[in-house]
C-alpha cells in the first residue's frame, strides 16, 4: 500500500471535460459565498472577496479559478486605483448559466428565460383557454419547448433549471383550483425536460428575486408588495421571507382588474378612469399595510411590484411615497411588468448557485 | 514593505538563451528584478534561482546542490518573514535522468508546498502566500539538450494542467507562465529577455490580484 499521503491530486474541474451544469451540483459552500457577493456587487476584487467572506486570499484564488474555468466568472479589465497597486476586479459571466421562468396564473402562463445575471433573454406567453390540469401541463411543456428553441446548443446545456411559480390562489372555480394546485407539474416538467424544477409560490419567488438582482440587493429588511387585483405584501427581514397566513388584501374585484389590465395594456393607460381609480386603491392599501406595519416593524424600504408600463409605475410610486412617512423610501422594481416570471426564473440560479436559501 | 521570494532555476536566475555557461542577464533583464522596478517601491523581491534545479531530486550528475528541496528550508529561514513565495520550478525535472512523469514532478512542487506550509515563515508565525507557477513548455528542438530532455517537449505540455490540480489541492496561488512566454528557440528551454520582461509584468500582475490588506492594519 503506497503512502496515502502521497497520493496523487484529484482532478480538477477542467474547461476540457465540460459536465454542463452536472458538474455545478457539487458547487461547494465557499464557492456559493463567492457567487452571492458577486451578485450583490458588480466587480469584486479579490482582496474584497476575501475581505466580505472570511476566505483566506489562497481559497479565494482555487474558488475564483474554479470559476472562471466554468465560465461563470469574468475577470474585468485591471483598473489602477490611485492609491495601491492595480487590482483586478471580478464579476459574473452573463452568458455563465440561463434558467427558465414559468408563472402560471388563471388565464395565462408568462415564460421567461434569465442569463446569469438575471437579464430577461426570451419571453414567450401561452394563453390557457380552459382551467384543468391537462390544459396546464401540456401548455408548461409546450412553453417550455418554446424557450428552449430560442436557445443555442450550448446555451441550453448552460440551463440551471426552471421556476415555476403559482399564485396562492387561483382566480377559478374550487373544484379545478384544488386539482391544479394539487398536480405534480414538476415531476413532468423534470422528466420532459431532464431539468431541475424548483417550485415557489409567485411572490415570494419574485420578493426573493429582489434581494438577488433587485432593487433589494444589499438590503435586508424591506417590505416588498405585488400589485394586481390584490395587494400581496411579503415582509423580508434578516434576509428572510415572511408570508402572512392571509396575506391578500383585496384592490378590486376580478372582473374590475380584467378590465384594468387591458386598459393598462393600452397606450394611454394614466388616463383611462378605470386606471386611475386602480391606482387610488393601490394608494390606500399600501399606506394602510405601511402604518399597519408600523405598530410592530420599522422597515427602511419599500419595493413595489405590478403588471404595468414603466409611467404606471412611477406615478404608483411618487403617490406612495407622499400617503407614507419620510423614513421609509419606495421603489418600483426594475423586472417590469413580467416580475413574475422573472422571479420565477431566478429561482434555479438561487437554488444552485447562491448561499442563499429560498 | 512586504517580501516576496522568487524560488526558480536558471530560468529564475536569468541564464540566458546563449549556450554558455554562468552566461546571466543583468539584474534588471531578470524576471524577479523586472518585479522589482514595477513592485519595488512596496515590495522586497529576493531572487533565488539556480540553474539546474529539481524540484525534489539529487541530481546525479550535477550535484546535490541543485535538490529543491533540501535547499527551500534553509533558503526560507535566511529570508524570513515572507508575505509571499513563488515557485517555478520543474523544467530540469524533465530530464529523462529523472524519468518523471508531468504528474509526479507536479508532486514534486506540491512536497514543496507542504514543507512551506509546515514552517511558520510568514510575517507574525504565519503561513507565506505561495504562487505556484508552472513554467512555459519547452521549444520543439532542444539543440545540444536533445538528449538530456529526451521527451521533454510533450512533458513540458502537460505541466501547466498537473500543477493546477496541484496547486487546488493545496489551495494555493496559480499562474501558467505559458500564457504569457514561451521558452526561447535559441536554445528551447531558456527565456529571452523579452520573455523576462513579460514574465515580470505578468508576476506583478498576479502579486497584485491576490489582494493586500493595507499594511498598518
Amino acid at each position: 500500500m503506497p503512502d496515502m499521503r502521497f497520493a496523487p491530486p484529484p482532478t480538477v474541474r477542467v474547461a476540457e471535460h465540460p459536465g454542463g451544469m452536472n458538474q455545478v451540483l457539487a458547487r461547494s459552500f465557499n464557492e456559493r459565498l463567492i457567487m452571492s457577493l458577486l451578485l450583490q456587487h458588480d466587480g469584486m476584487t479579490r482582496l474584497q472577496l476575501g475581505q466580505e467572506s472570511g476566505l483566506s486570499a489562497q481559497t479565494i484564488s482555487v474558488i475564483v479559478r474554479a470559476l472562471e474555468r466554468d465560465n461563470l466568472v469574468s475577470k474585468g479589465a485591471a483598473v489602477r486605483g490611485r492609491i495601491g497597486p492595480p487590482t483586478t476586479p471580478i464579476s459574473l459571466n452573463p452568458n455563465g448559466a440561463y434558467s427558465i421562468g414559468l408563472h402560471v396564473d388563471r388565464h395565462a402562463i408568462e415564460a421567461t428565460i434569465v442569463d446569469f445575471v438575471g437579464a430577461s433573454v426570451a419571453q414567450t406567453q401561452c394563453n390557457l383557454t380552459t382551467f384543468d390540469v391537462q390544459t396546464v401541463r401540456d401548455a408548461l411543456t409546450g412553453t417550455v419547448d418554446t424557450l428552449l428553441g430560442e436557445l443555442t446548443g450550448e446555451q441550453k446545456s448552460l440551463v440551471a433549471g426552471i421556476g415555476l411559480a403559482f399564485p396562492q390562489r387561483f382566480d377559478a372555480e374550487e373544484e379545478q383550483e384544488q386539482a391544479v394546485l394539487a398536480y405534480d407539474f414538476e415531476k413532468d416538467l423534470r422528466a420532459h425536460s431532464g431539468l431541475e424544477v424548483v417550485i415557489q409560490d409567485d411572490v415570494t419567488a419574485a420578493a426573493s428575486a429582489e434581494t438577488l438582482y433587485g432593487q433589494a440587493k444589499r438590503m435586508d429588511d424591506l417590505l416588498f408588495c405585488y400589485a394586481s387585483k390584490d395587494l400581496v405584501p411579503r415582509l423580508i427581514l434578516g434576509g428572510r421571507i415572511y408570508t402572512g397566513s392571509n396575506p391578500q388584501i383585496s384592490i378590486c374585484d376580478s372582473q374590475t382588474w380584467h378590465q384594468t389590465a387591458r386598459s393598462l395594456e393600452s397606450d394611454a393607460a394614466q388616463d383611462d378612469l378605470g386606471v386611475q381609480r386602480w391606482i387610488q386603491q393601490v394608494v390606500a392599501k399600501a399606506a394602510d399595510l405601511v402604518q399597519d406595519l408600523g405598530t410592530f416593524a420599522t422597515v427602511p424600504e419599500m419595493i413595489l411590484s405590478a403588471p404595468v408600463p414603466t409611467d404606471v409605475m412611477d406615478e404608483l410610486v411618487t403617490r406612495i411615497r407622499t400617503e407614507i412617512p419620510t423614513g421609509l423610501s419606495v421603489t418600483g422594481s426594475r423586472f417590469g411588468p413580467n416580475a413574475l416570471a422573472i422571479g420565477a426564473a431566478i429561482m434555479p440560479i438561487q437554488t444552485r448557485f447562491t448561499a442563499n436559501t429560498l | 514593505m512586504r517580501s516576496v521570494l522568487c524560488y526558480g532555476d536558471s530560468n529564475t536566475y536569468g541564464q540566458t538563451t546563449a549556450n554558455k555557461p554562468d552566461d546571466r542577464y543583468p539584474h534588471d533583464v531578470r524576471w524577479p528584478g523586472v518585479l522589482r522596478g514595477l513592485i519595488g517601491s512596496e515590495w522586497l523581491v529576493i531572487e533565488e534561482g539556480l540553474s539546474g534545479r529539481t524540484t525534489v531530486s539529487n541530481d546525479e550528475i550535477e550535484g546535490p546542490e541543485k535538490n529543491g528541496r533540501t535547499y527551500l528550508r534553509p533558503c526560507i529561514m535566511s529570508h524570513k518573514p515572507l508575505d509571499l513565495i513563488i515557485i517555478m520550478l520543474g523544467t530540469n525535472d524533465l530530464k529523462v535522468r529523472f524519468n518523471k512523469t508531468p504528474c509526479e514532478i507536479a508532486m514534486g512542487i506540491g512536497a514543496l508546498v507542504t514543507d512551506i506550509k509546515a514552517m511558520p515563515a510568514g510575517v507574525d508565525g504565519k503561513i507565506p502566500e505561495i504562487l505556484i507557477v508552472a513554467p512555459p513548455p519547452t521549444a520543439s528542438d532542444l539543440k545540444e539538450w536533445s538528449d538530456v530532455f529526451l521527451g521533454a517537449q510533450e512533458k513540458s505540455r502537460a505541466l501547466a494542467r498537473e500543477y493546477e490540480r496541484i496547486a487546488e489541492a493545496h489551495e494555493v496561488h496559480f499562474f501558467n507562465a505559458g500564457l504569457v512566454v514561451n521558452s526561447s528557440d535559441e536554445d528551447g528551454f531558456h527565456l529571452d529577455v523579452q520573455a523576462h520582461r513579460d514574465l515580470g509584468h505578468a508576476i506583478a500582475e498576479e502579486i497584485a490580484a491576490i489582494g493586500w490588506p493595507d499594511q498598518s492594519d
